[in-house]
């Protein structure tokens, strides 16, 4: 009885722990990218049959499995995957091969396996390998699955020996046409020469018997070249089927490959002892969609098409560069009762964070935003120091210069000093301070001329000028500079040479080639320099003043962060929308305007890392981000069928 | 040619908004000789393209340069030169307003089919196709103008929002004689007051569904 309950016993916590896994830990540590999209708090806000009523999902459903066999489902228990359960893609990386699984939890296998193996081409894509039920659906995609979970992986072989790099001239009989030819060309030169030089010494000089004596020869020699080709012909032709034989055996050896090491992935995968398992901290359970990738490695999926000037499967020489590339991105996707939310992270090592802690030191001058007016579209601000984005990225180059095995590394380390020592890091950071503000101030309607042809009674055509209202963006374009004098004299230059108009306290950009679809202003002003397309701007600078006054919370946004962004959708589509043409061609965002609210976007360097924060606001009055995004998709795939 | 139509093709995919114009004229003499101008007027739409042009890239389509459109065009001008019995080709190119005119005499106008021929089929070829887009009877005193559906085949390609470019632009087909017109069976083309030209005007669009659309007979005095 102990024992029949001991049993038991094991058998329902081997239950419990089964469907209570997290099929990330059948993941590894090879993994450069995964995602999640997690069913279970995707269904906290929106009811399953609310997705599967909708046109979002039939639009899906019929885009998935247009062509193919399968029945198309029109419910998600038809497919007998668990929806509200986590998914996961990731990619792993390893010597010899790349991996691609999505993996997800199966909650009815009867349901599953139907809808699996419904319009199967052949019987024997099914199979059963050590209590694996697994569809083949090519020499490198599988689909497996047990009772509890699914994996569909594919792969792309990555190694040395087997790659079609590898075997060119295996491809290209390159060697027979050429050695050949000049054989041939020899033997032809020779045996001609051979003739003349009998000739010359009197052998050819009666016509009869120089007729008959070449005559012979040049039979003779045809004969010997027919052979001779006949003789090479199937010499060819067993060399050409002997390689054909080679590459058949490589292929098919590639193909075992290629199966033995994807039946060891899932082997792994199904095994319930993962070795080397990845740990992902970065993913919140309350996130509708996570992901996580390593962006080196990442970049290796380029690594085997690299082959080529630094040989095989190299990784291109990025010079240092990849100092600030090299690190974990991360972000969770969260649908919030009132608006969509986009949580991410850059995380740098310990000696780059020093590195960004230096370059992120500063805070955007607060004179820009006295120019800024609170009725803007959109804007986008960044601040940086130039001075030490400068002494780091030289640090950088020469550290990896100093580090590095090739050839000329040592010199290339002194010259990047040389270059560092001829820079001045301040100077130019007084020039470029790294403040910048761009601002998408409004939509105007401007009177512009253009050209068209009228015609008398006679139909005599005459080209006239007629005017039109037209819908024109006003931006601003706002760099800091401290550096006043070459500011001035950069100016005076400019005047000099045609390419500015001094009016008032500002310039006017002479546009000799008629590059700009509109008149620019420059001026200087408080350590700024300003570009602007607006005459409404441009004065308002020169006066120093903003007409309307700027919200504290964007004023904050910007001060504190090295990055900030905001859009106003619903103004900018309201101002869009005011233009009759454009209203007739963006008939879908005369649908969707009232839905569309604000995006606001922040970055900070904070502990090491790059904190971002991207969101949306929805209208007021939904019942959900979740709800509100399927409507407006809906709204949008109604609006396009109809148009 | 597939060059500069591609060229063409970008643009107007690009600037969305469809304001430009095509302007076909004949000026036919008695003796059948004669002028042809050709002109596409984008001016309506060049601050769009001005600010396209700025660009590298738009929807994945690379944005060509002003000398790439010159180049092209001119290219296709010295491929007419080439087609018999057309003399004294001449073009203009407005970067300006975005107008640009193509010129040529004719000896007889059936020798321009030769070069329309070469633009819509051959793209570095003049082979003469024998397509009867123009052609003029001297003893039936009868000039007839007939479309194809090339464009039509670009159009029926194009995803319904590309289409859109077609919509609101403007075809003009203008034909002047020396002898009164007494009749034309198109319903739309309209004669002038002097009765020696023949005006007629249409959508565009309709010509892209539909060659035929600007299909007229013109019979003269």
């Amino acid at each position: 009885m102990k024992k029949i309950l001991s049993i038991l016993l094991v058998a329902v916590i081997s239950c419990f722990s089964a469907t209570a896994q997290d099929l990330v830990s059948k993941l590894t540590k090879d993994a450069s990218l995964v995602v999640c999209v997690n069913g279970t708090s995707l269904f906290e806000n929106i009811s399953v049959s609310e997705i599967e009523n909708s046109l979002m999902f039939k639009e899906l459903s019929y885009e998935m499995f247009r062509g193919k066999a399968m029945a198309k489902p029109t419910q998600f228990s038809e497919t007998g995957v668990n929806v509200e359960d986590k998914f996961y893609f990731a990619i792993e990386n390893t010597e010899d091969m790349i991996y691609y699984l999505f993996t997800y939890k199966i909650q009815d296998v009867n349901s599953f396996e139907k809808f699996v193996k419904s319009g199967l081409d052949k019987e024997d894509q099914f199979q059963v390998v050590n209590g694996l039920n697994i569809l083949t659906y090519s020499a490198d995609s599988k689909l497996v699955w047990n009772n509890e979970y699914a994996l569909f992986i594919s792969s792309t072989y990555i190694g040395e020996e087997y790659s079609s790099y590898n075997s060119y001239y295996d491809y290209y009989d390159y060697d027979y046409a050429y050695e050949e030819t000049a054989y041939d060309d020899a033997v032809y030169e020779v045996e001609e020469v051979a003739i003349e030089s009998k000739c010359e010494e009197g052998k050819c000089d009666t016509g009869v018997e120089m007729d008959e004596a070449y005559a012979k020869e040049q039979k003779e020699r045809e004969e010997k070249y027919k052979a001779e080709q006949k003789r090479k012909e199937e010499e060819r032709r067993k060399k050409q089927e002997k390689r054909e034989k080679e590459r058949e055996e490589k292929r098919l050896k590639k193909e075992k490959f290629i199966n033995e090491h994807m039946m060891t992935r899932i082997t792994t995968f199904f095994s319930n002892s993962t070795n080397n398992k990845i740990e992902i901290s970065e993913f919140d359970d309350n996130a509708v969609a996570s992901f996580w990738y390593d962006n080196m490695s990442l970049m290796d999926f380029t690594r085997p098409y690299n082959y080529g000037y630094y040989g095989y499967a190299s990784r291109l020489p990025w010079l240092g560069i990849e100092s600030y590339l090299s690190a974990d991105y991360s972000g969770n996707l969260f649908l919030e009762s009132d608006k969509i939310n986009l949580v991410s992270k850059v995380d740098y090592d310990n000696k780059m964070a020093e590195t960004l802690k230096n370059i992120y030191s500063t805070k955007l001058n607060k004179k820009f935003i006295n120019y800024m007016s609170g009725d803007v579209l959109g804007y986008m601000s960044f601040s940086f120091s130039t001075e030490d984005l400068l002494i780091e990225s030289e640090n950088i180059t020469k550290e990896f210069f100093e580090n590095s095995d090739e050839k000329y590394a040592e010199e290339i380390a002194v010259y990047v000093d040389l270059v560092s020592v001829m820079l001045d890091e301040e100077a130019i950071g007084e020039l470029v301070t790294g403040d910048a503000l761009f601002v998408l101030n409004n939509f105007a309607t401007k009177t512009v001329t253009y050209k068209t042809y009228e015609y008398d009674e006679n139909f005599n055509s005459t080209r006239v000028t007629k005017t039109k209202e037209q819908l024109q963006p006003e931006f601003t374009f706002m760099i800091g500079s401290e550096n006043e004098d070459l500011i001035t004299k950069l100016f005076k230059l400019g005047i000099k040479h045609d390419l500015v108009v001094p009016k008032n306290s500002y310039f006017i950009i002479q546009d000799k080639y008629n590059d700009f679809p509109f008149e620019m202003y420059l001026a200087y002003k408080d350590d700024i320099l300003f570009t602007t397309n607006s005459t409404d701007q441009i004065a308002n600078i020169i006066a120093g003043k903003a007409e309307v006054k700027l919200a504290s919370k964007h004023k904050k946004m910007m001060r504190k962060n090295v990055m900030s962004s905001y859009l106003n959708l619903n103004l900018m589509v309201e101002k869009v929308l005011m233009d009759g043409d454009m209203a007739k061609d963006l008939g879908m965002l005369f649908e969707i305007k009232d839905d569309l609210k604000e995006i606001y976007g922040t970055s900070k360097f904070k502990k090491g890392n790059v904190e971002s924060n991207m969101y949306m606001t929805i209208p007021d009055g939904e019942k959900g981000s979740a709800i509100y995004l399927l409507n407006m998709i809906d709204k949008m795939i109604e609006f396009d069928s109809k148009h | 040619m597939k060059k500069l139509q591609y060229i063409v093709l970008v643009l107007l995919a690009c600037i969305q908004v469809s304001c430009f114009e095509v302007i076909e004229e004949v000026n036919l003499k008695k003796d059948g000789t004669g002028s042809f101008k050709y002109t596409v007027n984008f001016s309506e739409s060049s601050s769009k393209i001005k600010a396209l042009m700025m660009l590298d890239e738009v929807e994945g389509h690379k944005v060509p340069t002003e000398q790439k459109i010159q180049s092209e065009f001119d290219k296709i001008c010295d491929l007419s030169k080439t087609v018999g019995g057309i003399s004294n080709v001449s073009s203009s190119s407005d970067f300006y307003n975005f107008i640009f005119e193509y010129n040529c005499d004719f000896n007889k106008v059936e020798n321009l089919n030769g070069i329309l021929d070469s633009l819509s089929h051959k793209a570095e070829s003049v082979e003469y196709e024998n397509t009867e887009y123009f052609s003029y009877s001297k003893t039936k005193k009868e000039f007839v103008r007939t479309g194809d559906d090339v464009l039509k085949k670009t159009y029926d390609k194009m995803s319904e929002s590309k289409k859109g470019v077609f919509e609101g632009a403007r075809y003009t087909g203008l034909y002047r004689f020396e002898e009164e017109v007494v009749s034309v069976d198109e319903e739309k083309a309209i004669v002038s007051v002097n009765k020696k030209a023949v005006l007629h005007k249409l959508e565009l669009v309709l010509l892209a569904k539909n060659g035929s659309a600007i299909n007229k007979h013109i019979f003269l005095k």
